[in-house]
């Protein structure tokens, strides 16, 4: 009873899973450069790899201004539930030490402006807990704190991007031979905006902006001075 | 002399016959075993390279493995029972079963806005998929009762038992208990009528429940036309076809799955395929895509020499709902079908699932013993 019916709902059951691979086929094959170019627009972004500024040395090769990295903690996204933002607190907590009171989470946020090179395990752990975390690199320009030098120095502009550029004194007159050249990078993005591992490719090298080596030295330029701080020798 | 050396032929005809029939039946059991335990691996496989950035990448792929072993210990077990007395015992074992399914209404707990589970500790339990083979032997039972109600009786009681799957709200596995309805009406050559009946009754119960839920209208739209909200309704269904499109011909590997990791949801059971296919490619997933209906297939020739009529009906139902639900989920998966959640059997994590599949088979294997 009923053996006819069976093979013929078998044999519907099989032209429903042809249909499947043929659809599958389709997506796979026909419509696979259409598919993967709108996933290429979601996932993948591209960004600046800000040339490291270089250093301005006196005339006996004391650095005056030079650039450091300093790596942030950032909160990209508010954490849905209650207890999900408590349990972040806490290990935040841990990690920025009892030193540091009370911690308002908010969207967009820097939780810590430098981290320690002691951080960086717990924050990778964190990074695969926490996917609404992100670390950000940072530039920044360091010079001497001697109030006459840093005035014959100038000022200098950190773009979004952390590109810098020379508005005035020395910083400005030789912008062109210490900002190097900005590289450019392509990454795989999840739907939180964290990099996916492996995915980083440099597209455009960076050129690192060469020494300029000022033509007076630090006691000249500052008489009070016996010993100047110096730079990272990069 | 002459009856009792006849007697004694018939007797070791008999004898070497029944033999036959034991060899054959534990070598299909054996067979069944060694497929869903072979499947189910591949579903643990397939689990942890999905999960296997996160948090706690061995916790899915492990509690997986956890469930298929007792599945397995379930599927040999349930075998070894007689069918006799899966039919004796099927009143009481449906009675709870519903019972199951309306108490998860009162005290269950939600998920995704479905309350559909008893928390049991740190785990939770679906009733409605456990229940899944017992209403499927119940209706069985059903259609090879005899009466002149049965073509009405039957569609009114099916509806009964879709009702709580309703009120949860999971219209996924609703539609797969209306299939193995509309399965068992057609394989126990019931009037068409009863047929059509259910029909009546199963769309008007789903647009009284549609209504109720926007949600399920929003999951057709967003089939419909899923670029017209790709971060809304779309969503799911579009970043299914990423998935498929990145995999190609031969898959990008169980490592460069990126889009499984980062962008699927749900990539260890509602999207479990598209995850596969994107490691693995088209042609490494057609094994995939046919197994099931491959298995209902040696079950559908195994049902033929299958003596009980309840037995064989059994057999056949129960084999092509797991085929059909198997094709759901693929053609899901693949953009065929509006987003449902049903999981695919064996591979998609769940331990309900895997534990409902197992028993299911199981009873199978016992009804297989029924030969002529």
């Amino acid at each position: 009873m009923g053996g006819d019916r069976a093979r013929i709902l078998l044999a519907g059951l099989f032209c429903w899973a042809f249909l499947v691979m043929a659809r599958h086929g389709w997506l796979a094959f026909h419509e696979r450069e259409r598919l993967l170019a709108a996933g290429a627009e979601l996932a993948w972004r591209s960004g600046a790899i800000p040339a490291m500024r270089g250093r301005i040395l006196d005339r006996d090769g004391l650095a005056l201004a030079w650039t450091e990295r300093h790596y942030e903690l950032w909160l990209n996204e508010l954490p849905p539930s209650v207890a999900r933002r408590g349990l972040l607190e806490a290990a935040l907590a841990n990690l920025r030490g009892a030193a540091d009171s009370s911690l308002v989470l908010a969207s967009g946020r820097c939780l810590r402006p430098s981290l320690r090179v002691e951080d960086l395990p717990r924050v990778k752990r964190l990074l695969a807990v926490y996917p609404e975390l992100a670390v950000r690199p940072r530039l920044q320009r360091v010079a001497v704190d001697y109030p006459t030098v840093r005035q014959r120095l100038g000022q200098v502009a950190i773009a979004v991007d952390g590109i810098m550029t020379g508005c005035s004194g020395w910083e400005l007159r030789h912008d062109r031979r210490l900002r190097g050249q900005d590289g450019a990078f392509l990454v795989m993005c999840d739907r939180h905006g964290n990099w996916l591992p492996g995915t980083w490719r440099e597209t455009v090298p960076m050129v690192p902006g060469r020494e300029v080596r000022i033509e007076a030295s630090l006691a000249e330029l500052c008489p009070a001075a016996t010993t100047a701080a110096g730079g990272p020798d990069d | 002399m002459i009856d009792d050396a006849s007697r004694l032929g018939n007797e070791v005809a008999e004898g070497a016959s029944r033999a036959a029939v034991a060899s054959s039946v534990w070598r299909d059991r054996t067979l069944l075993v060694v497929v869903l335990f072979l499947m189910s691996g591949w579903g643990c496989l397939a689990i942890y390279h999905a999960t296997m950035n996160g948090p706690q990448p061995l916790l899915w792929a492990g509690q997986q493995l956890l469930w298929l072993v007792v599945g397995m210990l379930v599927l040999v077990g349930a075998a070894a029972v007689p069918f006799r007395n899966w039919c004796r015992w099927l009143p009481g074992l449906a009675t709870g079963a519903y019972l199951a399914l309306v108490l998860v209404l009162v005290c269950g707990v939600s998920r995704h806005g479905v309350r559909g589970w008893f928390a049991v500790g740190d785990w939770l339990v679906q009733p409605a998929e456990l229940a899944k083979p017992v209403f499927i032997l119940w209706l069985c039972r059903q259609a090879q009762s005899p009466g002149p109600g049965t073509w009405w009786r039957m569609p009114v009681l099916a509806g009964i038992w879709l009702l709580p799957l309703m009120l949860q709200p999971d219209f996924g596995t609703a539609a797969i208990y209306a299939a193995a309805f509309c399965l068992v009406v057609v394989l126990a050559e019931l009037r068409q009528v009863g047929l059509g009946l259910g029909a009546v009754l199963l769309a008007a119960l789903m647009a009284v429940m549609i209504s109720r839920h926007p949600y399920v209208l929003a999951r057709f739209s967003g089939f419909l036309d899923p670029a017209a909200d790709p971060f809304g309704k779309g969503w799911h269904l579009l970043q299914c076809q990423y998935a498929l499109a990145r995999g190609g011909g031969w898959g990008t590997g169980w490592d460069g799955a990126l889009w499984t990791q980062a962008y699927l949801p749900l990539a260890h059971n509602d999207s479990a395929y598209a995850a596969m296919a994107e490691a693995l490619g088209w042609f490494q997933c057609l094994p995939v895509v046919l197994a099931m209906p491959a298995l209902a297939w040696f079950c559908v020739r195994r049902a033929d020499q299958v003596a009980a009529p309840l037995a064989k009906l059994y057999v056949r139902a129960f084999a092509m709902t797991v085929a059909v639900q198997a094709l759901v989920h693929l053609s899901v998966n693949v953009g065929l079908l509006p987003i449902t959640g049903i999981t695919m059997p064996c591979l998609s994590y769940g331990g309900s699932s895997m534990l409902a599949t197992m028993l299911g088979f199981g009873i199978l294997g016992s009804a297989l013993a029924q030969r002529e």
